[in-house]
């Protein structure tokens, strides 16, 4: 174990934390900016630290094929490569099974890839995995999970939820810096609660430093998906982070935060950000529409980000999609708004003022009092009265 | 209505007409000479009578702009001719291209700084930072460049990101590229201030012949 978990403050199941790693003390919860080839799309190290970034996501799948983990380890690291001096996140590979399927075979050996840079086979092993994840040297590596999309159904689920279990304890057994690098377990199980019980429970019993919810945010309809992250905060132990892997939008990181989940990830941010829509507390702004040809305002005049402090969306428009600095300006301001909520989770779960913050969330994101239902029942669970920014 | 406006000044390859032009925009109530046409074809060695036969022909005190010149002896040549503004793609075309540039800064007589093998054969300029020979370079582009890029990152991390197509790449390339082109402007600025700027370019070309003359002997 590796780390450090000290819950700061309270708002029934919602947490705010110190997440104490190797390479930096993170406040939870806090949202993880994806940097797959080693980069986060168009920003310097400078300004992510600028922006108050605490951890960012590299993926094994792809920093194992381009420059391969021998090359990372000769040079000292992943951090030292990047020049990344704070804390980074490995993912283990298991998400390509999903998001490349076509290209790969699941055994209980592994996964055989077809790598999509020169054809050749890959197999990704749990061992392979964790060594390559080694070789890399993030604060938080992943177990190689057997990931299926949630939105199957049948055996397949069952099957990958207890390969899952056997695959963390090769997980474990192939890990060789347990006191450098903290091995996270993933729960799967699709949207059963049966199999999510058995998961969570055969995780726990490893007694792994954190759990991850893994398998969802991959179109299952947001009713289950916000059930099986209530059911898995509830069973996983307090003491320990619990991260939400591929989450997300802002309201369903707020969701998530008040059921008691700590860390997220998703691509969405930056993603977004390159095909020219800004996030804003109304939700988002498309740059590209017309209207922004002759808007002086910043992206956001609530925001503090050197963006919205220094361009206009008129600026923006003509820039987007014709230049990268559009992207790179608007990948900037993305990332700050995820990190500025995070910021805004923590504090306010501190300061005691949680529900008040989560109604305010709401107010400006459905200012017609139209907040989709799964989120009422949701905060309902949380023990959160929303019933300020609902209409019905 | 505000706004200072320019003078074109073209005229191809012929001076005569260069001339010409020259001397009519000279009459024009502008507020300085924008000289176009260069860089489109004409040699090193018919540019400088060229220039000359422009420069010669406008007064003192208004500012030159040229567009066309951007390697650093073209530059040379046009500072020469009495150029004091310069507009180029030079620097755009090294970073998408994936160069940085290298050719040393420093007018002291160290000029036996360290090449490393992988110059052997380059034009002493630039390298490109696709070439594997970088893959493991733990060094940054330029030893003690004190641009962002340098002071922060090496060129095995510039060559992965070329590598896998990451827009970070051009992103370091161009603040090195346009600190180090800036860099050799203020050299300029120096030598001329200095009285020492015909020395300063001929160092400046022959410095690059030597090397070119040694790759050759080497081979």
């Amino acid at each position: 174990m590796a780390l450090r978990f000290e819950v700061l403050g309270r708002f029934n199941r919602a947490r705010a934390a110190q997440l104490t790693l190797p390479h930096f003390a993170c406040q939870t919860p806090l949202f993880m900016p994806v940097g797959t080839q080693g980069t986060i799309k168009g920003l310097t190290t400078d300004q992510l630290e600028e922006i108050g970034c605490q951890i960012i996501l590299g993926n094994t799948y792809h920093l194992a094929l381009r420059p391969t983990s021998e090359l990372i380890d000769e040079l000292g690291g992943l951090h030292k490569f990047m020049n990344w001096p704070r804390a980074l996140l490995t993912d283990s590979g298991g998400f390509q099974m999903v998001s490349l399927l076509h290209l790969a075979d699941i055994t209980e050996k592994g996964v055989t890839f077809q790598s999509p840079v020169d054809g050749k086979p890959m197999l990704l092993t749990p061992e392979e995995s964790i060594q390559i994840q080694n070789r890399i040297g993030a604060d938080i590596i992943m177990a190689l999970d057997d990931v299926v999309r949630t939105t199957i159904t049948g055996p397949r689920i069952e099957e990958a939820m207890y390969r899952t279990l056997r695959w963390v304890d090769r997980c474990i057994a192939a890990h060789k810096r347990p006191h450098e690098q903290n091995l996270f377990g993933i729960v799967q199980g699709g949207l059963d609660p049966v199999l999510r019980d058995i998961c969570v429970r055969g995780l726990v019993d490893r007694n792994l430093p954190g759990y991850a919810i893994g398998g969802l945010a991959g179109g299952e309809d947001k009713d289950s998906f916000w059930r099986v992250v209530a059911q898995c905060t509830a069973a996983l132990p307090e003491d320990k982070p619990r991260y939400v892997m591929g989450v997300g939008y802002p309201l369903d990181i707020v969701v998530c935060s008040a059921l008691g989940a700590d860390m997220y990830d998703c691509v969405y941010p930056t993603r977004t950000a390159r095909f020219g829509t800004a996030l804003v507390p109304e939700g988002v702004l498309k740059l590209k529409h017309n209207a922004m040809v002759n808007d002086t305002r910043p992206i956001d005049p609530t925001c503090a980000c050197m963006v919205c402090k220094n361009y206009t969306r008129a600026y923006i428009h003509c820039l987007v999609t014709k230049d990268a600095m559009g992207s790179q300006l608007l990948s900037y301001h993305n990332l700050y708004y995820m990190l500025q909520l995070s910021r805004n989770l923590h504090s306010s779960i501190v300061e005691g003022r949680f529900p008040e913050f989560v109604c305010d969330f709401l107010q400006k994101m459905f200012p017609k009092g139209d907040v989709p239902e799964w989120v009422c029942n949701a905060m309902d669970v949380a023990g959160i009265d929303i019933s300020s920014c609902c209409s019905s | 209505a505000g706004g200072a406006v320019f003078g074109s000044i073209v005229g191809g390859s012929n001076i005569e007409e260069r001339k010409r032009c020259a001397q009519e925009v000279a009459v024009r109530n502008v507020s300085g000479y924008w000289i176009g046409g260069f860089g489109l074809g004409e040699s090193m060695e018919e540019r400088p009578s060229l220039l000359n036969a422009v420069t010669d022909n406008l007064p003192k005190d208004w500012p030159r702009m040229i567009c066309g010149l951007g390697l650093p002896e073209e530059v040379l040549q046009g500072v020469a001719a009495g150029v004091d503004l310069f507009d180029s793609a030079y620097i755009y075309h090294l970073t998408i291209g994936g160069f940085a540039l290298t050719f040393p800064l420093d007018r002291t007589e160290k000029n036996d700084y360290n090449y490393q093998l992988s110059d052997q054969g380059s034009d002493r300029t630039k390298i490109n930072l696709r070439a594997t020979v970088y893959r493991k370079d733990a060094t940054p582009i330029v030893e003690d460049c004190c641009c962002y890029t340098c002071q922060n990152h090496t060129k095995a991390y510039i060559n992965h990101l070329l590598n896998v197509h990451e827009m970070l790449a051009q992103i370091l390339l161009e603040i090195h590229n346009t600190h180090h082109y800036l860099g050799f402007f203020r050299s300029i600025r120096e030598a001329i201030k200095e009285g020492c700027f015909e020395q300063f370019q001929k160092k400046f070309v022959q410095s690059r012949r030597e090397h070119l003359a040694a790759d050759v002997v080497s081979v």
